[in-house]
């Protein structure tokens, strides 16, 4: 085997992570679909420089999926939909190095604690994901939509009523689990059921085209008004946010990496709790939000990227994938006769300490040289005349939904999606919680069918296994607590 | 031009929008291959389907000289690529992974699609299904496993993928051939093997139907053990397991991956892909990565294909038709 510690593996690392900010910056195209792209050249390679380029990959893009949200506001990733509003805001109010400083370090910090729990107790926790059916999953899906109510800042019935949309929009096209077709109108397309990838083109970034036209803004107001240096704003303050908030990061980090290791539910729900969580404890407080929106960005950042380690712990130790990237991942395994599972600790250490020595280094080096490049390159885009950059938003949406399936239906369908978040935008209901409804409407329909179908349709059999119990506890406690802490906000 | 007034934008949108959907198309007539091909994938990547037809795409391209372009055009349960590839061009710049549920999605009343509306050109794998179950289950073989269903009837509960795709018609094949009725061992639906064997082995389900490259990594890390394999032979890969011909049961089903062109495909850029194909199936770099994912290679193609295609078609149908599933 080749050593990972050569000029090949260096450089399969740098590119790597080139072409994965790249890939994550542009919305539409996702994490996945580049490391899928990437495949064709892994069957080519030694896995000990093939999976460490495709780690470098997925962590750096997944944190470049915060870049469209600074520049456009359209997010990259549904679990960047979670703190979109903040990360947009404190972009324009300060300037995005801070704003995109506080992203990437804290994905740096998260993703290392996530590997951290991953070297110490990659076949503990598998032991734990092993336990995990379908009940389990409902409850996993219930406590991610429960989290969606409250993290939006304004009324919980408004939010609620986005998520149900959500939701109601998850159902088009064939039912997940009896193959029974709904909604498709004889359309081929919509059978397929609507992308949320694409929806979210549309709901943040075409609608936000829309309504500068209606607002016929002139010129765009951004002043970048700071006497500090870039590399300060993008490292020095960011990480004296981190070290004053340790314990926000690492409570944010442990709920990523809780979320995260489940199978199929992955990054997107740990995000979403952890961001939901940190506004309960700010409270409805309206106005000391702005001041509070660097800690938003860093609960949800760090614990999406502790969620991308923890994703490949059922990987590694049971063979199961917890994500579409640890799913293509499992493939490169197989390829090379690699079998995953309590064996691959035993017999392969030497691989086994190769990833985890990427996930530092993708941590420590790429993320924060990455995350500089493309944060000074979005401090550029972000003071384009708007006029300009309106054009630029528009042609990456309309490229974005069409590269995501390669289907110009998608297309028509973002900017149905741009008209529905334009007038829902007027009612004052929030955007990200019909994203979360969409992401999580399928995950939810099909192990509650899966549940009753296996038990019969005896109800009570959501309520009997320990760790759904727990489960549906936790929901009880965040809805609780988050109408507790609402309410007492008001009065004061 | 000042791009702040809005009539201005108006006209940039106006000619921007029509060149990226006219882009989307270019003609080209010269000497075939002379532009890059696109290879549908009706499948999510990372899947059998998809890992097959990226190997067997790097071979193409070797053999062919131009870029053989995967690309995942997936949805519907696979109806979205499957018409993705029957309604393109027949000009042999797009070719697609035509799979198993052709046979069976018209009879869900999803698509009205056949292996009819397509231009066979060859089969690729055909990975049977397996009879897997937990490793401390308490049944050595499949005599074991069929006398608990048979004294138990509908206490062991299936799964592998959705109600009605090809590994629940497995489980009903199975079932039948044993002279069993197919409340027996009832299906649990599922999203794909993955999930199906997450519910196995969390004792959600007690029997897994998918196939045996599906189930091998867990099989290999001791988490399960697969009692039979619905093949009309044992598999190279896995010679230790037997057949459930072997144990006079007469079924054998697959999930199996051809490589179709849309409709009236020319014959002589037909030809051209034939014998490329011909070769990417025997090319190393296609049969070894194949043999290391433990699926089974089965190349057909001409008339032995077009009857392979009827065959299952019909078989698929009958079985269907029995369970009640579909119209």
């Amino acid at each position: 085997m080749t050593s990972f510690f050569s000029w090949e593996g260096l450089a399969a690392l740098m590119l790597g992570g080139l072409y994965g900010s790249l890939f994550g910056a542009i919305p539409g195209l996702t994490a996945t679909l580049a490391v899928a792209l990437f495949i064709p050249v892994a069957f080519f390679l030694d896995p000990v420089i093939a999976l460490p380029a495709i780690i470098a990959i997925s962590s750096v893009a997944i944190f470049a999926g915060d870049v469209g949200s600074a520049v456009a506001k359209i997010p990259g990733t549904p679990a960047s939909a979670a703190y979109l509003e903040e990360l947009y805001n404190l972009s324009r109010r300060k300037t995005p190095l801070y704003s995109l400083g506080i992203s990437a370090m804290g994905s740096a910090v998260g993703g290392m604690i996530g590997t951290i729990i991953l070297i110490i107790s990659a076949l503990g926790i598998a032991a734990v994901a092993r336990n995990f059916s379908s009940f389990e999953y409902f409850w996993v899906a219930i406590l991610g939509l429960s989290a969606g109510i409250f993290a939006s800042g304004g009324s919980p019935l408004k939010a609620f009523i986005s998520l149900m949309l959500g939701l109601l929009l998850s159902t088009v096209g064939v039912d997940p689990t009896l193959g029974f077709p709904r909604f498709h109108f004889g359309n081929a397309t919509l059978l397929g059921g609507l992308n949320y990838i694409v929806a979210m083109i549309g709901l943040f970034g075409f609608s936000e085209v829309l309504e500068n036209i209606y607002q016929n803004q002139k010129g765009s107001d951004t002043q970048t008004l700071t006497t500090e240096s870039s590399s300060q704003q993008f490292y020095t303050q960011p990480l004296l946010l981190i070290l004053k908030e340790k314990w926000l990061v690492l409570r944010s980090a442990l709920l990523g990496i809780l979320v995260g290791f489940l199978p199929g539910a992955g990054a997107d729900i740990g995000a979403w709790v952890a961001t939901s969580v940190q506004k309960i404890k700010q409270g409805g407080n309206t106005e000391k939000l702005e001041e509070h929106e660097d800690e938003v960005i860093l609960a949800g950042t760090s614990s999406n990227n502790a969620a991308v380690a923890s994703a490949w712990i059922p990987a590694l130790a049971l063979g199961l994938p917890g994500d579409t990237v640890t799913a293509i991942v499992l493939g490169v395994f197989l390829m090379k006769g690699i079998t995953p599972g309590p064996l691959l600790f035993d017999q392969q250490p030497e691989l086994l300490w190769a990833l985890y020595l990427t996930f530092f280094i993708s941590n420590l080096f790429l993320l924060p040289f990455y995350g500089y490049l493309t944060a000074r390159l979005a401090a550029k885009l972000i003071n384009i005349k708007l006029p300009l950059l309106l054009i630029v938003i528009t042609t990456l949406c309309i490229v974005g939904a069409y590269a995501i399936n390669n289907n110009l239906f998608d297309v028509w369908i973002m900017m149905g999606m741009g008209l529905l978040a334009f007038i829902l935008k007027r009612g004052g209901f929030p955007l990200p919680q019909v994203v979360l409804g969409m992401v999580l409407g399928p995950i939810m329909e099909q192990n509650f069918m899966v549940s009753m179908i296996k038990s019969r349709w005896d109800w009570a059999s959501f309520f009997e296994r320990p760790i759904a119990i727990a489960l549906m506890l936790i929901t009880l406690a965040i809805l609780f607590f988050g109408m507790y802490y609402r309410k007492k906000m008001k009065q004061s | 031009m000042n791009l702040s007034k809005p009539r201005t934008l108006f006209y940039l949108f106006a000619i921007f929008i029509p060149i990226i959907f006219l882009s989307c198309n270019q003609p080209g007539n010269k000497t075939y291959p002379s532009r890059p091909i696109s290879f549908l994938v009706p499948w999510a990547p990372g899947g059998m389907t998809d890992l097959s037809s990226r190997a067997m795409a790097a071979s193409l391209q070797n053999i062919l000289g131009t870029p053989v372009n995967v690309v995942n055009r997936t949805g519907g349960g696979g109806v979205v690529g499957h018409t993705a590839i029957s309604q393109a061009q027949p000009d042999g710049y797009t070719l697609g992974a035509v799979t198993v549920e052709i046979t069976m999605m018209h009879r869900m009343g999803v698509t009205q699609l056949t292996h009819q509306d397509y231009t066979p050109l060859a089969l690729m794998i055909n990975n049977p299904a397996s009879i897997t179950v937990r490793a401390d289950a308490p049944w050595e073989n499949i005599d074991e496993l069929i006398e608990e269903i048979r004294n138990h009837p509908g206490e062991l509960q299936a799964s592998g993928t959705a109600r009605g795709g090809i590994w629940d018609l497995a489980r009903i094949g199975f079932l039948e051939a044993a002279g069993l009725p197919e409340s027996a061992m009832p299906w649990v639906p599922s999203q794909g093997s993955a999930p199906a064997l997450q519910e196995l082995i969390a004792e959600g389900v007690d029997v897994v139907t998918a196939s045996l490259s599906e189930v091998d990594a867990l099989r290999k890390a001791g988490q399960v053990k697969t009692l039979a394999v619905m093949a009309e032979d044992r598999l190279p890969q896995f010679p230790e397991i037997p057949t459930l011909k072997e144990t006079g049961i007469d079924w054998s089903i697959g999930g199996w991956v051809s490589i179709c062109a849309p409709k009236n495909l020319p014959a002589p850029i037909r030809a051209t892909l034939d014998s490329a194909i011909m070769i990417a199936a025997k090319d190393s770099l296609f049969t070894s990565s194949m043999s290391q994912a433990g699926s089974n290679i089965q190349y057909l193609h001409g008339e032995k294909l077009i009857h392979f295609l009827t065959k299952q078609d019909s078989i698929n149908g009958a079985m269907m038709k029995n369970a009640g599933i579909g119209q």
